[in-house]
């Protein structure tokens, strides 16, 4: 009897693999049909919109839009976090019902544009002009795989930097000349970090952000020397610039920061006054639930420049799935989804900054001041650049091993070759 | 009512019994038996076994949902004996399974035997000591993270009402990862106290009221009397605890996703990652098939300790 | 005097004020304490408002009401609330149903390879759910003639974002058979006997002699599931698309949306008030225990 289970199970399971290899079609593709008529469900991914009720509100005015073109498709969203981006969508390709848009971040088009998994946007009119013209110029190469675009911008996180004035004139350093290149940085910060009578750091001269990796903070403080990380999907990191810029993070680690630092909300450590300096986000909350502005008044913000002024801008990219049944249907809604309405709503949930080209003047620059003066700043715009096409396994071996070499366990030298022999 | 035929006893299936009536009741009961167990079967093979079977196949390609995939053979497996990764992570999940297992099965064994005598404030005990369990292992991680918070925490809070110098805990490659097997002991006491509990409740008073009445004391009661009792029990314990320490994934994630560098990488953490970070599939497939070979010769060793001790 | 309701092991002597009795206390409070320390900061946190999270504050400066309030608004929590009490329900039924059955099967039934059905169980625990995640999401979509699909599993999404693919997939664990086996095994075979003899069939014997005897352990088991079901994250994220199925974790998850701005006052009020029936749950189910153990006593 045993064995008689044994064999149902096993042609359970190969008729399983057999009926779930390539099928999962549940719509007709709708390329080519008249807008008006065309019918089906549009499936879309995008973490930028928090399944809140005021982000589904917000999304549902997207819908709205989008069913004037057309009017007889559903939509059918599905919320994910940034966390979970991943296992979604490998599903879903695995399963064969792959989504029609999907929202990523830099660093997810190339690996994906690689697998086919992307749609080339050029067929769409997406060319890097139509991009300079219409949105921002420095998420170019962020979207860009083998000479081919394959995402559009919708937001863009940008970083800067902040110092609080008050520490600044207690340390006797005059605020409105912040420090630019990492050679004053490191100087300034050693002077405002404060020990207690045991050694112990109480209060950080410089927050590199760094808790849980030095990946981003790396690409920044190097990009601040004019050297992107990659350049045309190559390593860019393996040369003295690369190796001073490691060093220099060894040399500020356990001496104007302890490693590892963060405080319980995971909010930069300047904006609470836990450091003199550091690195924050896109926007602060000035009002009496944020930071108050008391503290917001106490802070100036600055950028790198160590050669090049910089600033570091990630953001929200919308591709379109090249299994998808609905592709026009699918840049109909990236369309919607890009009107500088919605971008501006998208920014204000996420407490970004929207990549239209007139950022400076969107509703979100202006609701604080941190986000006026990145949205001012997109033009000083930097990333990891055009990363290889497996960026995704990369990142993780930057955060492992650049921890390894910050904290003395490997040498920085022979870590930047291996990560640069990594790459592919 | 009794019969002078011998019934063959359920304990000893495998004995044929003398007489017909014997063999009839033998394969009712035995065809009552796989009708009672047939649901189970049939879930777990569809649930459990076809995904495992897939897995298998997985992990003789290179699957990693693009477009096309090979057949590498046990090319993957070649692989991972050379990745320094894995083998971190290897090392940091047996070295966490060897200390966290012991010590959670001891206390939460003393905590359960405590809790067995008469006192006041049962439930509450029982409650305090299961909350843990009860609490999602998300906002237990962060809670965590906040005690060890080297500026402000609790743990540091704590250290230093004894006059003891602040520990670096997570941020510090050396105490890394015993913090987080102090989080992990932590958190697998509640399981353990109530099955505990349930078990050493289910000791025949008889029996020990008996033994008392032998003379024997406290101690030898415990070791003879009820410890054999609890036998099949402490082998579900154990057998449990070997395989959730050894799948720790969602604690390590949230407090230190692996770091400082890899100091806390752990195996389901690397397997995840393999998988659905860097879209290895079928590097990742061949991984989990060398875990639970590793799983299963900690149960074998287990077994072995077990039947040393009591029938099963 | 040896009043017990409970079938204790040892200490007879009902003297509150032994030492030994003082330390017990002594330490199973510091225990205690230990244990409900970090819930008991949670639900602290929850009533603090941003800055004091970020400042790091043991206590809040006033008990903000509100943040329970405004978190369970920001989305429809009651709803939530009421899928993963569905989903709970749902698969601890459905796991009681047919682990105990195998679990007594293999405890007491003559089934040839016995032994080895047990160890077939047990080797199944070594599974991480993390890995089979692809091939279950697949298997999943393919259940013939549920969600569009024909008899052979194609065209539609099976179990796909719906109560079936939440519930089933996930119950039923061998984690529970075994552990009903093992209970079932240390009942006496007699009993068995004596009823076979008195003319109850085998599935007789298992639904009304053996298993109220094990009560505890079905207590246990289902507080077990109801509390895995109730937590479970991974799983229901993967399989649901729509708002209505969503269950209690993934909502919370709302709150951490954006990980350079999680909203931690909700998040911390969420997590407790998600917390709480369980806890009152458990308060109830571990009464039970010793109700069900007075009857093993009786019977014994």
């Amino acid at each position: 009897m045993r064995r008689g289970v044994g064999l149902t199970l096993l042609a359970a399971a190969l008729s399983v693999v057999v009926s779930s290899c390539g099928s999962g079609v549940i719509d007709k593709s709708t390329d080519g049909v008249p807008p008006a008529e065309a019918t089906g469900t549009l499936r879309v991914l995008l973490p930028s919109f928090p399944p809140s009720a005021k982000g589904k509100a917000e999304f549902q005015k997207v819908v709205d839009d989008f069913h004037k073109a057309y009017p007889k498709m559903k939509v059918e969203p599905d919320f994910a976090t940034y966390k979970n981006l991943n296992e979604k969508m490998s599903t879903a390709i695995a399963a064969g019902i792959p989504y029609d848009v999907m929202v990523t971040g830099v660093g997810w088009v190339q690996p994906f544009a690689s697998k086919n998994i992307f749609e080339d946007l050029g067929k769409y009119g997406v060319t890097p002009d139509y991009i300079r013209e219409k949105s921002t110029p420095a998420l170019i190469p962020a979207v860009t795989y083998d000479k081919k675009l394959y995402a559009y911008p919708l937001i863009a996180d940008a970083r800067a930097v902040a110092l609080r004035k008050s520490a600044f004139r207690e340390a006797g350093l005059d605020p409105d000349k912040p420090p630019a290149s990492l050679d004053e940085i490191k100087v300034a910060a050693e002077k405002l970090t404060k020990r207690d009578k045991d050694g112990n750091i109480t209060r950080s001269g410089f927050d590199l952000a760094s808790a849980t990796g030095f990946r981003q903070s790396f690409t920044t403080f190097l990009a601040s020397t004019g050297t992107p990380l990659y350049v045309g999907g190559e390593p860019n990191f393996d040369n003295q610039k690369g190796l001073d810029t490691l060093l220099w993070i060894k040399s500020m680690i356990n001496n104007v920061q302890p490693y590892g630092q963060t405080n319980a909300a995971q909010q930069p450590l300047v904006l609470t006054g836990e450091a003199a300096m550091g690195i924050v986000n896109g926007g602060v909350d000035c009002s009496a639930e944020g930071i108050g502005q008391k503290n917001c008044d106490d802070l100036k913000f600055f950028r790198f420049n160590s050669g090049k002024e910089i600033e570091y801008v990630g953001g929200d990219l919308a591709s379109i799935g090249s299994r998808s049944r609905h592709k026009d249907a699918a840049w109909a809604f990236i369309q919607s989804l890009t009107k500088p309405a919605t971008l501006d709503a998208l920014a204000k949930l996420n407490k970004k900054v929207p990549a239209y080209k007139d950022a400076s003047n969107s509703p979100q620059a202006k609701s604080n001041p941190l986000s006026q003066f990145v949205a001012d700043g997109l033009v000083y715009a930097v990333n990891e650049n055009e990363v290889p096409s497996n960026w995704l396994e990369m990142r993780g071996n930057f955060d492992i091993q650049l921890t390894q070499a910050v904290l003395g366990q490997k040498d920085p030298a022979k870590v930047l070759h291996n990560l640069a022999g990594q790459s592919r | 009512m009794s019969t002078t035929l011998e019934r063959p006893t359920l304990a000893t299936p495998r004995k044929v019994s003398p007489s017909k009536d014997g063999r009839t009741l033998l394969r009712s009961q035995a065809r009552a038996g796989w009708a009672l167990l047939a649901p189970a079967l049939l879930h777990s093979g569809v649930f459990i076994v076809i995904p495992v079977i897939a897995v298998l196949v997985l992990s003789l390609t290179d699957y990693s949902f693009g477009d096309t995939w090979a057949w590498v053979g046990f090319g993957n497996y070649a692989d991972l004996f050379r990745d320094v990764d894995f083998l971190a992570s290897l090392w940091h999940t047996v070295l966490y399974a060897i200390v966290v297992i012991p010590i959670s099965m001891a206390i939460s064994l003393a905590v359960a035997i405590g809790l067995n005598q008469k006192i006041r404030g049962l439930g509450f005990f029982r409650t305090a000591f299961y909350i843990p369990t009860v609490t999602a292992t998300v906002a237990v991680a962060t809670i965590w993270l906040w005690i060890y918070n080297p500026g402000s925490g609790l743990a540091n809070g704590f250290l230093s009402l004894f006059g003891f110098a602040p520990n670096r805990w997570l941020a510090d490659p050396a105490t890394a990862l015993p913090s987080l097997m102090v989080v992990g002991i932590w958190q697998g006491l509640g399981t353990k106290i109530i099955i505990y509990l349930a078990a050493l409740q289910g000791v025949s008073r008889d029996l020990v009221e008996s033994a008392e009445l032998d003379g024997a004391g406290r101690w030898q009661r415990f070791v003879n009397v009820t410890w054999p009792a609890i036998g099949p029990v402490q082998f579900f314990v154990l057998i449990t605890s070997i395989v959730g320490t050894f799948q720790v994934f969602d604690l390590v994630y949230v407090m230190t996703q692996g770091g400082p560098g890899s100091e806390t990488r752990v195996l389901v953490m690397d397997i995840y990652q393999n998988a659905f970070q860097d879209l290895k599939l079928g590097y990742a497939s061949a991984e989990t098939v060398i875990m639970m070979i590793v799983i299963a010769l900690f149960i074998g060793v287990g077994r072995l300790l077990q039947k040393a001790d009591a029938n099963d | 005097m040896t009043s017990v309701s409970l079938p204790a092991v040892g200490s007879a002597k009902p003297s509150a004020f032994r030492p030994g009795r003082i330390l017990l206390y002594v330490v199973l409070l510091v225990g205690a304490l230990l244990m409900i320390t970090p819930f008991v900061w949670m639900l602290l946190t929850a009533f603090k408002s941003n800055l004091e999270i970020a400042k790091f504050g043991w206590l809040p400066g006033e008990l903000r009401w509100r943040n329970f309030v405004e978190a369970m608004q920001t989305a429809p929590f009651l709803r939530y609330f009421r899928n993963s009490l569905f989903i709970a329900v749902g698969e601890t039924a459905f796991t009681l149903a047919v682990c105990t059955t195998a679990g007594y099967a293999l405890a007491k039934l003559p089934i040839r390879g016995g032994k080895t059905l047990l160890n077939y169980f047990i080797v199944l625990l070594l599974v991480p759910f993390q890995i089979i995640l692809v091939p279950l999401f697949l298997i999943v979509k393919s259940i013939p003639l549920f969600g569009g699909n024909n008899i052979l599993g194609q065209g539609g999404i099976g179990w796909l974002n719906s109560w079936w693919g939440l519930i089933i997939p996930l119950g039923a664990a061998p984690l529970f058979t075994f552990l009903a086996r093992q209970f079932y095994v240390s009942l006496p075979d007699q009993l068995a006997q004596a009823a076979r003899v008195d003319g109850l069939g085998e599935f007789g014997i298992f639904w009304r002699i053996m298993t109220p005897l094990i009560k505890p352990a079905l207590i246990t088991i289902a507080v077990f599931q109801i509390e895995a079901a109730w937590n479970g994250f991974l799983w229901p994220l993967m399989i649901t698309t729509s708002d209505d199925l969503r269950p209690l974790q993934l909502g919370l998850a709302i709150f951490s949306q954006n990980p350079a701005e999680i909203q931690w006052p909700y998040l911390m009020a969420g997590t407790a008030l998600a917390t709480l029936p369980m806890i009152v749950l458990f308060v109830f189910a571990q009464k039970r225990f010793v109700e069900g153990m007075a009857n093993v006593g009786i019977k014994g």
